[in-house]
């Protein structure tokens, strides 16, 4: 229930439309009925009267008819129109809503939303929010007004009747859908499980084609969807089956009620408590009063989806966000870290340990160290990927969810001012990042760099392509800078790929690029070009530059160089104390 | 050109005809009972309507029928009706999913088929997109379309059997109306066609575009642009409601004249049976029966006209669909097993993509038997094309891949690749636990993983897991690092020993120290088996058997780490 007026909360701003939308769905409705009651009274009134020959005004009855089937047909598509514009509206703003409550969400929850998983959920969830109000809102308030108004309609002829066909009509819309809910609510929570189920292991066993073609896993890998979609149609059909028994007991209880009200009103007939052409009239009215509640059954059953839906939805969006709210804005200044410990969830040993390490505005400084020594995890921090500060905070809100047990301790400052007290946006305008596994977006070169910098001229673009070397390789590409990159940076190489990344980061205007492992990837003539060029242009614009990296190249021109171990750092200093002091740094340099 | 449009759009129709046969003469057996649900109707309307005769009318002793007879039969054939309804979904429903399914197993196995260079360059997302709903929306296709074709011909045919020896005037109303449902279905159908296509697309281009935000979100934060992306998520909604209504408006226009038709037509039957009544020209109960049947007989028409945007919908998904099955087919020849040891020869080989400049060109190389080559290069000089190559995965456009004198095909790919082991730059890490990332299967053996982690160096690491190798572990690898991945791709190949390992820069994520481990169980396993490996770590390859250096798609130099140094050309260059 809560999660159904968090719904109606969320439409909220198309309500105006939808209301207009039902008031017109509700005169069609009663137009439609009306049309064939007044239709049966209007022949019989004419066999009547060829019978014993009188004369009678067939002009107005026969205007009526005319009317409602006007308001009828232009009634239903005035309705369609308004309510499927409302939907529609209805949709692009919850999609946006829960992008936007997404946001905050990501990369922290990396772990637990598998991204098939996440469009499975989204796209299928909130399209499956589009029957929340054409299948479910609509036909409630359609019964529910238009259902009285049969009753009253009746009551003027014999209260019998009505009372028979206010019991059937709420039949239908009652007990039946609420058997059918009961049938089938387990039912359709399975059903939408194996619709985000097979559209997850669709999009992840496609994105990995070739590693399930090498290792022969094809054949269980479509076996498996084979039997997903088996699973997934059988849950269907048992579904279709409880929906078709559903409308055959409509389908017979309407008929069935039609045929009692005759039979009722036989003898009054005889008694002369009503005319021939009302009992034609009635007996139609009846036939067709249905239409009023038709829809109900469905709309019930798909409420538990929707809601189902709904309740996934809120569920991610509701996951706790990050704590980092902070409102100050960054300024220009040394980045300094105290005493930081981390550790991420799963993981017995802590991944940073006691780090203090202090970054001056200007300085140029590499993180080395072996795989898993956590220089990742250290930049990661640095860009509030996972939050820090406010310990209790975090810890206690772990034990209740599960889902954040990372661990801190300590803090990250820039120019004094803790990182969890900086807003976001401006901490990312301060420190520009190249993540080692970088995502090269479907959509053209340029488009790609302008993620980068929105307002990048094609003379800014053009200058940092040739600054990595790939310059050249675009415009021996027919469409250039327009070349339209498949998903995932199909088309580049791994290596043009590393240096597009390259590119983009030199695009933006921060005050300190941190570059993890950039050169990964790159062969040796690239890699020195590029290297270059970007400590060029770094000291060029007084950026501070953090490289983390376990190459040797370029560690020379650095100010500072750190090196960790385990998470540990275990030696500070430049590359001439370095290499006569560290043992692993002096194995480093021997290295191509 | 049009022609051309015009003959596909014929074949797209004809293959979904063709596809009822997957049904197991489900929707024929649905079609038949609700016909048989439709003749029903016309003898319910009928006893309905001389029921009501007989109460007003009747006179005492000229009952033919007694009334409770009568309410009996109408109850009886009110039950059948019912009860074929019921059966009538159930079947058509059923025969629609089992044609799904059979077209989905279908589609997926021509696309594991034509392999990786094909999902690469339609997009993945677009090709699971197809896969999901582009089939899920043939269903109402088969289950409403196709019934509701065969009902338009059966009922409206029996009710004018039935009407035009009772009442001719009303008889020929409807046969006159008749026709004009199906025109101007066909009028507003064209039209509704082209929009449904750029409707279609759109969809496609939508649901990729999201996957794209969602997988790249960090990335965008990073560009501080998720904001503004997030923002034009809402706009391109927007547009694809406007999209979706501009289809919706013309669906609703032509219901909204089918049913003006129909109402027009009922009461014209209305005015003419009354006036006829009123000069007692016709029997009140014959009257009253033919008003029953008018809206019955516009009825399937006005299903048709509902339908008929199913049919559209089903027709243009079914284009891709027939276009991934229409790719030249592939003659499976499992008779052809590779032996080993494997000798692959390259000869004359070239590769172009399309639209691109020759990948390779002029490849003439020789991998024989075990032993530890090595490709390298510039990145751009070919060296992944070359390793698709003898993958199988993509064909030279002139020259041959001959392994152990038998020309590699598509058609002998899979039976080669039994025997090939592949590292990327970046593996492919799946949802599931560290086991089944190793084995690839849910069935495993414990000590083999273990084995296979301990010599890919991922010992140590295992032990810090709580769950150790039933931890789970998130989509592209979240829970590990670069290192980590790569050693557990390494872990995969030893658990699956396979007879020629390829591997694609493997070293380039992991640290000086792993490096050497994992060197040298590749040096341990290229002592009995084939490995390839491109390099760019040379000190990796020293003691390869062959190094081949690539520069712009072309060998430039090969040789051993001694022979490269003493030519003291592009790789003596590269190691100073």
């Amino acid at each position: 229930m809560k999660v159904f007026f968090r719904l109606i909360t969320l439409l909220k701003p198309q309500l105006p439309l939808m209301l207009v939308g039902a008031f017109l769905s509700v005169i069609t409705v009663l137009a439609n009925i009306s049309l064939l009651a007044i239709s049966g009274w209007f022949i019989t009134l004419m066999a009547i009267a060829g019978i014993t020959g009188g004369s009678v005004n067939y002009f107005t009855p026969a205007a009526v008819i005319r009317f409602l089937a006007i308001v009828r047909t232009a009634g239903r598509y005035a309705e369609r129109m308004l309510t499927h514009r409302a939907t529609f509206n209805a949709l692009a703003h919850m999609r946006h809503y829960f992008y936007q409550q997404l946001e905050p969400l990501l990369p922290y929850y990396q772990i637990d939303l598998r991204s098939g998983d996440l469009l499975a959920r989204l796209q299928q969830d909130i399209d499956n929010l589009d029957n929340f109000y054409l299948r479910v809102l609509l036909p409630i308030f359609v019964a529910l007004i238009s259902v009285p108004i049969v009753y009253f309609a009746l009551l003027q002829f014999s209260t019998q009747i009505a009372w028979l066909m206010l019991t059937a009509l709420l039949v239908v819309a009652i007990v039946l859908p609420l058997l059918s809910y009961f049938a089938s609510v387990t039912l359709s929570l399975q059903k939408t499980l194996l619709e985000g189920k097979l559209t997850e292991s669709l999009v992840n066993g496609v994105g990995a084609i070739r590693t399930l073609l090498v290792y022969q896993v094809d054949k269980s890998y479509q076996e498996t969807i084979v039997s997903l979609t088996e699973q997934y149609y059988g849950i269907r059909l048992k579904l279709i089956k409880i929906n078709a028994g559903l409308n055959s007991l409509t389908f017979l209880l309407i008929h069935l009620s039609a045929l009692f009200c005759l039979l009722i009103l036989i003898p009054k007939l005889a008694t002369g408590e009503i005319d021939s052409k009302s009992l034609v009239a009635i007996i139609l009215l009846a036939l067709v009063s249905f239409e009023t509640v038709s829809n109900l059954p469905l709309a019930l059953q798909t409420l538990p989806q929707s809601l189902a839906s709904a309740d996934r939805l809120f569920s991610i969006v509701d996951k706790e966000k990050p704590i980092m709210v902070g409102e100050k804005n960054v300024q220009r200044g040394d980045i300094q870290f105290d005493a930081l410990t981390f550790s991420y969830p799963e993981q017995v040993k802590p991944c940073l340990r006691d780090i203090n390490l202090s970054i001056k505005q200007g300085e140029k400084v590499a993180i080395v160290g072996a795989s898993g020594s956590g220089k990742s995890t250290l930049v990661s921090l640095l860009m509030g990927f996972w939050p820090i500060g406010r310990v209790e905070n975090v810890i206690s809100s772990a034990s209740s969810t599960g889902l954040i047990s990372a661990e801190t301790n300590g803090s990250i400052s820039i120019a004094g001012v803790a990182l969890s007290e900086i807003k976001l946006e401006s901490l990312r305008q301060h420190v520009a990042l190249m993540k080692q596994h970088g995502h090269i977006f479907d959509a053209s070169i340029s488009d790609n760099l302008r993620l980068a910098k929105p307002n990048a001229t094609e003379d800014e673009m053009r200058r940092v392509c040739q600054d990595v070397n790939l310059l050249e390789f675009f415009d021996s590409l027919p469409d250039g800078l327009n070349t339209w990159l498949g998903s995932t940076g199909t088309g580049l190489s791994g290596g043009q790929a590393q240096r597009l990344q390259l590119a983009q980061l030199q695009l933006r205007a921060a005050e300190v690029l941190v570059l993890d492992e950039p050169t990964k990837g790159l062969d040796r003539s690239n890699e020195e070009l590029v290297m270059n060029n970007l400590l060029t242009h770094v000291e060029q614009c007084q950026q501070s530059l953090i490289l983390v990296t376990h190459k040797p190249f370029a560690l020379k021109r650095m100010d500072k160089i750190v090196v960790m171990e385990h998470g540990n750092i275990i030696a500070e200093g430049n590359h001439n104390e370095l290499i006569s002091s560290n043992k692993y740094y002096q194995t480093l340099l021997t290295y191509f | 050109m049009k022609q051309k449009i015009e003959l596909q759009k014929n074949d797209v129709n004809s293959w979904l005809k063709s596809q009822k046969v997957h049904d197991g003469g489900r929707i024929s057996r649905a079609v038949a009972l609700g016909a048989l649900n439709g003749l029903l109707m016309i003898v319910q309307t009928a006893i309905l309507a001389y029921l009501i005769d007989i109460s007003i009318f009747s006179i005492e002793g000229d009952e033919t029928f007694t009334l409770p007879q009568i309410c009996g039969a109408l109850i009886f054939i009110i039950i059948i009706r019912a009860a074929l309804g019921y059966f009538s979904e159930c079947y058509s429903r059923q025969g629609a999913m089992s044609i799904k399914a059979n077209i989905r197993a279908r589609l997926l196995q021509r696309l594991f088929q034509l392999g990786p260079t094909y999902t690469q360059t339609k997009g993945s997302a677009k090709l699971a997109t197809l896969l999901n709903r582009g089939i899920d929306s043939l269903e109402d296709y088969f289950a409403g379309y196709l019934p509701v074709i065969a009902y338009c011909a059966v009922i409206p045919l029996a009710i004018l059997v039935a009407v035009f020896p009772i009442d001719w005037q009303s008889g020929l109303i409807l046969l006159l109306t008749a026709p004009m449902v199906p025109f101007f279905m066909i009028l507003i159908g064209h039209k509704a066609q082209r929009l449904n296509q750029q409707y279609w697309a759109k969809l496609q281009r939508m649901s990729s575009h999201f996957l794209d935000i969602i997988q790249g979100l960090t990335q965008l934060k990073i560009f501080n642009a998720s904001r503004r992306e997030i923002d034009a998520v809402k706009k391109i909604s927007d547009d694809y409601g406007d999209e979706t209504m501009g289809i919706l408006k013309i669906a609703f226009l032509s219901s909204f004249v089918l049913e003006f038709l129909a109402s027009i037509s009922i009461a014209l039957v209305a005015v003419v049976l009354g006036f006829r009544l009123y000069y007692g020209d016709v029997d009140y109960v014959l009257a009253l029966w033919v008003l029953l049947l008018a809206p019955e007989f516009y009825l399937p028409f006005r299903q048709l006209g509902t339908q008929y945007h199913s049919k559209m919908a089903g027709v243009t998904a079914a284009e891709d669909l027939v276009e991934l099955l229409n790719e030249p087919a592939v003659e499976k020849s499992d008779s052809v097993l590779f032996c080993p040891p494997f000798d692959i020869q390259i000869i004359d080989a070239n590769f172009a993509y399309t639209k691109r400049n020759n990948a390779l060109t002029n490849i003439n190389t020789v991998f024989a038997s075990q032993g530890l080559y090595a490709v390298i290069g510039d990145s751009g000089s070919g060296k992944s094309t070359l390793i698709d190559m003898i993958l199988g995965f993509i064909q030279p456009s002139s020259g041959q891949i001959i392994i152990n004198n038998i020309p590699l095909s598509l058609a002998n790919r899979d039976s080669w690749l039994q025997h090939c082991g592949w590292i990327s730059q970046q593996a492919d890490v799946f949802h599931g636990s560290l086991a089944f990332n190793v084995a690839l299967s849910e069935v495993y053996q414990v000590e083999q993983i273990h084995n296979a982690l301990g010599k890919a160096g991922f010992g140590a690491f295992l032990t810090t897991l709580e769950n150790g190798i039933d931890t789970q572990f998130g989509e592209a690898g979240a829970g590990l690092s670069g290192g980590q991945i790569q050693r557990l791709a390494l872990a995969r190949v030893f658990y699956h020993q396979p007879e020629v390992l390829i591997l694609d820069e493997p070293t380039s994520n992991l640290d000086q120290q792993t490096e050497q481990i994992i060197t040298e169980s590749i040096h341990d396993y290229a002592q009995e088996h084939l490995v390839i490996v491109i390099a760019h770590r040379l000190h990796t390859i020293i003691r390869a058997k062959n190094i081949i250096v690539l520069d712009q798609g072309k060998v430039i130099e090969t040789g051993t780490h001694q022979q490269l140094v003493e030519l003291n050309s592009y790789y003596a260059r590269q190691i100073r």
